[in-house]
């Protein structure tokens, strides 16, 4: 094809597109977010009105405070949903329904008799003509997407000071998920040349569309998904008889019945057909966690330290190791951090892990396993450093995002190198593996001081609440199994895109103008 | 004698035919040669199919039988269009354009380069009497100036065949005059022009030729002359109307008209008339043969085809 004919085209479906009221309304509404962004910003130390006008600490804050004062990163947090709230929830759903009715009469109007022996008599194919109308659709999306991503990670930066590239990642998906959607838009459009049977039906296949890809997500997800009751729950250490808690296997055994096989057999061939919409938000939150991953997370239990707080530095190994006969009790060296701070005490973070102890025994002629609980490895450690001619005190704690831990606090026993040391046992969201967090604060601190120097690390510590969201994008890859590879996803959604496109061309091709 | 710029045989269109539908013929064994540089009227009744066979050569319509070639190549084909200029009838032009955007765009469509299609935008804007207008959106525009637009649009690439379907539908009587004379300038381009009007006095006024459409069969083609025969009628513009006219000519129907005379003359009666009247010291302007008007012939040629 001619460079001017496509540049034609190109200024046809941007002049289409910037005339257009609905593509207004919707520039103008996605200032609403940008301007919020600008306004409130989230920061480490609270949210804070126009650049530092005002400023609120996270727990004072009405309704959602004591929430958040309970999570390890409420600034991580406030800022996720938010980005949630912009880009899932009101561009992608909201968004691309108004998308779909501001584009729907792109191809009807072009089929309206007059303007189409206007364009087709023109030395253009009839099938050019149909794609700069899905051009032309794809361009309004793009650019009411890419106003948004760019103002709202404009306004992160400078209001929050949070520089997330993940953000502009908003666009590209919410162009993806609407090419997804629209050429069938414009084959509903080209066979009944009607605009509001276009709206219409486009509306119903976006949203059936997009129950079914949750669906089958959700169901996947339930089958083998990680341990949900843990994560939202208080974790796999609260059977502090030991007891091996039974699996809730409701869920996942609906491959079981003969219907819920049927079930899932139709949902597996809906899916299969059908473009995987929902994909796209799990590509681009993939793509967004691998761009900003959080500072260390145990991929099984689900444990994160989502980041360090300033004047923490990370070290490959503890500067002032554990003895060897209590680094043996704590496991395997997970991470190590130093504070850097000048003024401030060198205090030490390292944290470690090792798998649960198990033991059986025989209680009425029946055998049980009996899984180690908090309070008996806090009891194991405590004997570890009594050992060690320490004198442990324990007690049964939590961490400040409402993990249960056992805590212990002891000396340390070189007099050349005083320091207060504080451990914290805990349990991941599996509980196969024990970890201990050991903080080390130099010298004869007060007790506000320990706490406040290991409040600097603990605050980011937590369960990953957020891999119950994570645990299909985790699954996405490019090698997965076809069910979850990207290739798949991918090409049979585009494979779906082009069977509408080459319908809607080809019914284009037989209608005498 | 060149190849024809444009041959149609056998042309035959039928819309609506189904599986149990015999569908409607639209056209039917359309036979026609055109050659370069000639301005054709094509009349005919409603649903004729005059639209249809321009559609048919623009290749707007699928499904025809037969044999329809432009430019020697088969009608429709992107080749073919790129030379051809089209006005369609009631056209609707996007109403998010301006007139200058329309015309850049339907240019670049058209094949021509955008430097090309700049150059040219500001003459035909001229032309068509829309430069003070031109960057007002198209939906602000009368019908009028949308008619304006969509000439320009249809001659800015400078076609070799032209098809203008209802010109000058809603144009003022300026604007009228303004499409003559654009019409008038191709034919001395050289370029072939289809003019599809209900406006007979317009065809008249425009075309060479008449091709005359009904119930989708070319019923007749001729020069304005030929189909427009003539009444038999002759009227004399006189310099000065004597008194004794009646008694001076003796002629049994004659009509007196403000500058002369009318009257039903055979060639040799002419002759007699003219010595009387010179004899009579009376100085004659002009004589005019009186002849059916197109729209007269018009009439008479489709009422005939239809009984």
């Amino acid at each position: 094809m001619k460079r001017s004919v496509v540049t034609a085209l190109t200024l046809d479906a941007l002049h289409q597109v910037l005339d257009n009221w609905v593509f207004r309304i919707l520039t103008g509404l996605t200032l609403v977010p940008i301007l919020l962004t600008f306004l409130i910003g989230a920061r480490e130390e609270g949210v804070v009105l126009l650049f530092g006008l005002k400023t609120w600490a996270y727990a004072d804050l009405p309704a959602v405070g004591p929430l958040l004062a309970t999570t390890a990163d409420p600034q991580g947090v406030v800022i996720a949903n938010l980005l949630q709230l912009f880009f899932d929830q009101a561009a992608g759903n909201l968004g691309t329904l108004l998308a779909i009715v501001a584009t729907s009469f792109f191809v009807p109007r072009l089929l309206e008799k007059g303007a189409a022996d206007l364009y087709f008599h023109k030395p253009v194919s009839r099938s050019a003509l149909y794609l700069s109308r899905f051009l032309a659709g794809l361009l309004f999306i793009a650019l009411s997407s890419g106003v948004l991503a760019l103002g709202v990670f404009l306004g992160l930066a400078t209001a929050s000071r949070h520089v997330d590239p993940g953000v502009l990642l908003a666009c590209p998906t919410l162009v993806y998920v609407f090419a997804l959607v629209f050429p069938f838009t414009m084959l509903v459009g080209v066979v009944t040349r009607s605009t509001v049977a276009s709206i219409l039906l486009s509306a119903m296949f976006f949203l059936f569309n997009g129950c079914i890809q949750q669906a089958w997500i959700s169901l996947e997800q339930l089958e083998h998904g990680p341990n949900v009751a843990a994560l939202v729950g208080r974790g796999a250490s609260e059977d502090e008889d030991g007891k091996e808690q039974p699996e809730e296997e409701g869920a996942r055994g609906v491959r079981d019945s003969a219907f819920g096989r049927a079930l899932l057999a139709t949902l597996d061939g809906a899916r299969i057909v059908l473009p995987k919409t929902s994909d796209a938000d799990h590509f681009a939150r993939k793509l967004r966690t691998s761009l900003s991953p959080p500072f260390f997370r145990d991929e099984a239990e689900h444990v994160i330290v989502t980041r360090l707080s300033g004047g923490l530095v990370a070290r490959t190994a503890p500067t002032t190791p554990p003895p060897a006969e209590l680094a043996a009790r704590l496991g395997t060296l997970r991470l190590a951090v130093q504070s850097d701070e000048p003024g401030a005490p060198e205090t030490e973070f390292t944290l470690w892990s090792r798998p649960v102890e198990r033991s059986t025994s025989t209680v009425n002629g029946r055998e049980r396993e009996r899984v180690e609980t908090l309070s008996r490895a806090g009891e194991a450690l405590e004997d570890a450093l009594a050992a060690l001619g320490a004198t442990p005190t324990r007690q049964k704690s939590r961490l400040p995002s409402d993990l249960d831990a056992a805590r212990v606090d002891w000396s340390a026993t070189d007099p050349a190198a005083p320091a207060r040391l504080t451990s914290w046992c805990f349990k991941g969201s599996e509980g196969e593996l024990l970890f201990t967090l050991l903080v080390r604060v130099p010298g004869q601190p007060d007790e506000a001081t320990v706490e406040q120097q290991t409040q600097r690390f603990t605050r980011y510590l937590a369960l990953d609440r957020t891999a119950i969201d994570d645990w299909y994008p985790a699954q996405l890859g490019f090698t997965a199994p076809w069910r979850t590879n990207v290739f798949f996803s991918v090409g049979s959604s585009l494979a779906f895109v082009a069977l509408m496109l080459s319908v809607g061309c080809w019914r284009l091709r037989r209608i005498a103008f | 004698m060149d190849a024809p710029l444009l041959r149609v045989r056998g042309l035959t269109m039928t819309f609506g035919r189904g599986f149990r539908r015999a569908g409607h013929r639209a056209l039917d064994g359309v036979d026609l040669a055109v050659g370069r540089g000639s301005v054709f009227g094509l009349l005919g009744p409603n649903g004729a199919g005059k639209t249809t066979l321009i559609k048919v050569l623009m290749g707007l319509i699928p499904g025809w039988e037969g044999e329809a070639e432009v430019f020697g190549q088969r009608a429709g084909a992107a080749d073919v269009r790129a030379r051809i200029g089209y006005l369609p009838e009631a056209h609707r032009l996007p109403g998010y354009l301006t007139g200058r955007q329309v015309l850049r765009i339907y240019g670049m469509l058209s094949g021509k380069e955008r430097r090309q299609v700049e150059q040219r935008i500001p003459l035909w804007l001229e032309r068509v009497g829309m430069l003070a207008d031109a960057d007002r959106k198209v939906r602000e525009y009368s019908k009028g100036m949308q008619q304006r637009i969509g000439l320009a649009q249809a001659l800015l690439h400078e076609p070799e065949l032209v098809f203008l379907d209802e010109p000058t539908d809603g144009v003022d009587p300026v604007g009228r005059a303004a499409v003559r004379e654009i019409v008038a300038e191709l034919r001395t381009r050289g370029t072939t022009v289809f003019i599809n009007s209900h406006l007979l006095m317009e065809v008249e006024r425009m075309c060479d030729r008449v091709v005359i459409v009904a119930r989708g069969r070319i019923v007749r083609e001729g020069t304005v002359d030929e189909l427009a025969r003539r009444t038999g009628r002759v009227a004399f513009e006189l310099a000065s109307v004597p008194a004794e006219l009646e008694r001076l000519l003796a002629l049994p129907d004659l009509v007196r008209t403000p500058t002369g005379f009318e009257a039903a003359l055979e060639s040799a009666q002419q002759d007699a008339v003219i010595d009387r009247l010179r004899a009579a010291g009376v100085s004659i302007r002009s004589i005019t043969p009186g002849r059916l008007s197109l729209e007269d012939a018009f009439i008479e040629m489709v009422q005939g085809d239809t009984r």
